[in-house]
């Protein structure tokens, strides 16, 4: 049991990165940007790119993937949604799907779609435990991963409620318009808002990448598990995401040993629909209401 | 120049006149082979089978669009209602051993009764949360198929009975499935005429009242919450029913069918045929379904190391909704009478 | 009594937004709901309308306990509403939205629509009449094809009125039916109110303006914080000093001119 909640944590700390990228976006935008599993996928890609060809160190990589991650959610906010920011909310929506099939699938074409590892960058050991009658192995891996997660999430605290930009987001997140009538730049928050995420979704890229093999399909399913982590976080709210993120990743794991493994990618589903239906707010969030 | 052409596109679509050609074509693409006209077959088993598919899409988006069309909700979770329909189909004719009409009808039935605790959420839930949300029961049904032995597993189950239904003309192929696009384009005329109907009736009107202004709707007396379950539940019905068809057609059915990828392919073909048309729904089902069979024929032509259909489709939507975000013959809501 | 509201409380979390209100109203009276803003009104509104659930406290129409209903049960036994930031329905013509007015009405099903049966087509027939005459009465018979949503602002609020007139209510709220009206626009709305008047129908009305409630309105409630201040005739309210302390010097000069 206590073996399943560590070897959850790591990955619930990606989960909590992927969801904190959708968590900004949604908040200030008001859109599912369904393209954050694209640009996650395109940070484990350019990771992988670069410790391949340049032979460069895993924090050189992580730096690389979330310049890259964060270039691409640019992109795609500048060329797809702009345009159609005061547009129907299900032209946008369709939009992002289609930008997303677009991404994947260029990726595919240009990457072939075979699964790949990243090379081994730095010597993992496995550390033992014995605690009582049960043995803990915990990988050195783990640890890294989850002590990056965690430098990056106080970066990103000290970023939302230190500086000026991180403020004026945190506002919008309440209320965009408000915050733009006080002399705010609105495009330029909202690509301020696309890079965080993207840089996010890009660093979790890299994190999963050494972690596990890669593909261009990997977007899909992560991507949606990152929105359900938002949802039962609450959506809006980063450290409801945090919270959230690392409690899927130990529920999936223990899961794993209670019920059947072939229905664990279903459980983030699963939490997401109940969270919605019981407790639309979710854990931390705020409520969104339609206004008489 | 583009305009008026789309105009007078658009105005040809609405036009009875065009149903009723399109479908005698069709009727005789179907059966000309049979008249033993020629020593060659003039339409091969292919071109049938993906006139078989386009239809069963319309039906399929046309019910998609009771949903998402009528009273506005987004839902990503179609094609759950579509493999349900498959499989309640193909264990009532392999385990219970009855007949493929009451098959047929349970599928219909079942879906629908599963829409309604589907729908419930839908009643709390708005917007970009009820995307999720049907997305994610879509994800937890294909799960559920994976996993139960009953089902199949990820293999599916092979060998379901096609019934000739006394229509099988050509011996090409796989024969006697021809009743089967006879079915498909019978159940889309229905469906298609029984929204022709519905939508200037008070069902209709209110459905037009929910999607524009619910709070509005309620304070004239429409219940919103009958609504959109009655809109959650036709649509199920209907792609229970679809489902069945494409099951028992292909003789086979896999977890694929509830995939998402499907149910994002429905949503999208409601939304470039133009939610809320009915020759849209047509339209947009075989757009979808005979370009990417087009674009695998490019491919070999060129020799292609990659299927183009998937970018293109993605570039597609990105740019038809910057263009022409109601579809291509999406139109505004005036009641009839 | 028409509608009877006892102790009636709405809170928003620890905001008291309606607190203890005793009120009612009866067949044929035109009341007005005046009060700074903020001061309660409009949730009031939505809550006796059923959009939004009462906190605590109880509600009547016509004797009958209708406290825990929804906005749609309330149309349907004749208590229709108009909104104070207009909600129309803004992709129909003018001519389908008094259609939906209609709903109420009417009630045939998804089958009848499909058949085409003879009671919708019955419906459809006295629909079709009774929309026509609300349409002449109201002003808008020429803009009868418009959408909602290309129609002049006046336009749209006197549509608001037409369509939940379509419903035959028995009681009519209307939530600040002049607000952002030019002099001219509110003249109409005036004359259009009293013409109601004469037909008999019990309208509540809330106006922020005081002023331009006094011709038309028989009794008066002021709310201020929540809380009913005061209640009574045009001229007493005028002069009540805790209404003049609630509206602070702006509407009440010539009382204090007396």
């Amino acid at each position: 049991m206590l073996q399943q909640i560590i070897n959850g944590l790591a990955l619930g700390g990606v989960y909590a990165l992927i969801a904190i990228g959708w968590t900004v976006v949604f908040g200030i935008v008001g859109l599912i940007n369904w393209t954050h599993g694209e640009v996650f996928m395109i940070g484990a890609f350019a990771g992988y790119l670069v410790i391949t060809t340049y032979h460069v160190n895993f924090f050189v990589a992580l730096v690389v993937a979330m310049f890259f991650g964060g270039l691409v959610a640019y992109l795609i906010e500048r060329l797809a949604y702009r345009p159609l920011r005061t547009g129907p909310k299900l032209a946008l929506f369709i939009t992002a799907l289609g930008a997303s099939i677009f991404i994947r699938n260029l990726a595919a074409i240009i990457w072939e779609p075979q699964s790949r590892a990243y090379p081994a960058t730095f010597e993992a050991s496995v550390m033992t435990w014995q605690l009582g009658s049960t043995v803990l192995t915990i990988n050195t891996l783990q640890i890294m991963i989850f002590a990056v997660t965690l430098v990056i999430m106080a970066f990103l605290q000290w970023f939302i409620t230190r500086t000026m930009m991180g403020k004026a987001m945190l506002a919008a997140s309440q209320d965009l318009e408000a915050v733009s009538l006080m002399g705010v730049d609105v495009n330029h928050l909202i690509t301020i808002t696309f890079w965080v995420s993207g840089m996010l979704g890009g660093a979790a890229g890299v994190l999963v990448g050494v972690l596990y093999a890669i593909d261009p399909m990997m977007g899909a399913m992560a991507g949606l598990k990152g929105w359900a982590v938002a949802v039962l976080g609450g959506v809006g709210s980063i450290s409801g995401a945090m919270v959230a993120g690392l409690l899927l990743g130990v529920i999936e794991n223990i899961s794993t040993t209670f019920i059947s493994s072939g229905y664990r990618d279903a459980i983030a589903f699963v939490i997401m629909i109940a969270t919605l239906v019981i407790k639309p707010t979710g854990l931390m969030g705020f409520k969104f209401e339609d206004k008489v | 120049m583009a305009k008026p052409a789309l105009q007078f596109a658009q105005n040809l679509a609405h036009k009875p006149a065009t149903a009723i050609i399109l479908i005698a074509v069709l009727l005789g693409f179907t059966f000309i082979d049979s008249l033993d006209l020629t020593e060659e077959y003039i339409f091969g088993a292919y071109a049938k089978h993906i006139l078989f598919i386009s239809l069963i899409y319309s039906v399929v988006t046309l019910s998609l669009n009771f949903v998402t069309g009528y009273v506005g909700q987004t839902s990503l979770g179609h094609a759950a209602f579509f493999g349900l329909g498959g499989y309640v189909s193909a264990l009532t004719t392999s385990l219970l051993h009855l007949p493929y009409g009451v098959a047929f009808i349970l599928s219909g039935l079942v879906a629908a009764l599963v829409g309604l605790p589907l729908g419930a959420p839908a009643l709390r839930i708005k917007g970009p949360f009820l995307v999720v949300v049907t997305y994610g029961c879509g994800e937890v049904f294909k799960f559920i198929a994976i996993n139960l032995d009953i089902t199949g597993g990820p293999a599916g189950l092979p060998g379901l009975i096609s019934p000739t239904l006394g229509i099988a003309f050509s011996d090409i192929g796989v024969t006697g499935k021809e009743a089967f696009i006879v079915a498909a384009l019978i159940l889309a005329l229905v469906l298609a005429f029984i929204m022709y109907r519905l939508e200037d009736s008070r069902v209709g009107h209110a459905f037009a009242a929910i999607r524009q202004d619910e709070i509005a709707a309620a304070s004239m007396g429409i219940n919103p919450a009958y609504y959109k379950l009655m809109a959650f539940v036709f649509g199920a019905f209907f792609a229970g029913l679809a489902g069945s068809l494409f099951a028992h057609y292909m003789s086979f059915i896999s977890p694929d069918m509830l995939s998402s990828n499907e149910s994002i392919m429905m949503l999208t073909m409601v939304v470039i045929g133009g939610a809320r048309s009915i020759p849209g729904a047509f339209l947009g089902a075989f757009l979808l379904t005979i370009t990417p069979e087009f674009l695998r024929f490019v491919k070999d032509v060129f020799g292609l190391s990659y299927d183009p259909w998937l970018v293109l489709f993605g570039l597609l939507l990105v740019v038809m909704m910057r263009v022409k975000p109601q579809g291509l013959l999406g139109a505004e809501t005036v009641f009839r009478r | 009594m028409l509608l009877q509201v006892e102790k009636l409380c709405k809170n928003f979390g620890g905001l008291k937004a309606v607190q203890n209100i005793d009120f009612s109203i009866d067949s044929g009276e035109i009341v007005a709901i005046i009060g700074p803003n903020g001061s309660g009104k409009t949730t009031f509104f939505n809550v006796i309308s059923g959009i939004l659930p009462v906190s605590s406290g109880g509600i009547f129409f016509r004797g009958q306990d209708v406290t825990s209903w929804k906005a749609h049960d309330m149309a349907k036994v004749g208590l229709t509403r108009t909104f104070q930031n207009i909600r129309l329905f803004p992709e129909l013509s003018v001519r389908d939205n008094l259609i939906i007015g209609r709903y109420s009405k009417n009630s045939s099903g998804a089958l009848d629509g499909i058949f085409h049966s003879k009671r919708l087509r019955l419906e459809e027939q006295s629909n079709e009449q009774v929309v026509n005459e609300i349409l002449e009465f109201t002003g808008l018979a020429s803009m009868r094809n418009v959408l909602a949503t290309n129609l002049p602002y006046g336009a749209q609020r006197r549509l608001e009125i037409a369509r939940a007139l379509a419903s035959e209510p028995s009681l009519l709220l209307l939530d600040e039916p002049a607000a952002g009206m030019n002099p001219k626009e509110v003249d109409q709305l005036l004359a259009l109110i009293r013409a109601l008047k004469q037909r008999g129908l019990t309208i509540l009305l809330i106006e922020h303006q005081m002023r331009l409630v006094m011709g038309i309105a028989e009794r008066m409630v002021v709310f201020d914080h929540g809380e009913k201040i005061a209640e009574g005739e045009p001229a007493v309210i005028r002069c009540d000093p805790k209404v003049i302390e609630a509206y602070i010097g702006t509407e009440v000069n010539e009382c204090v001119g007396n």
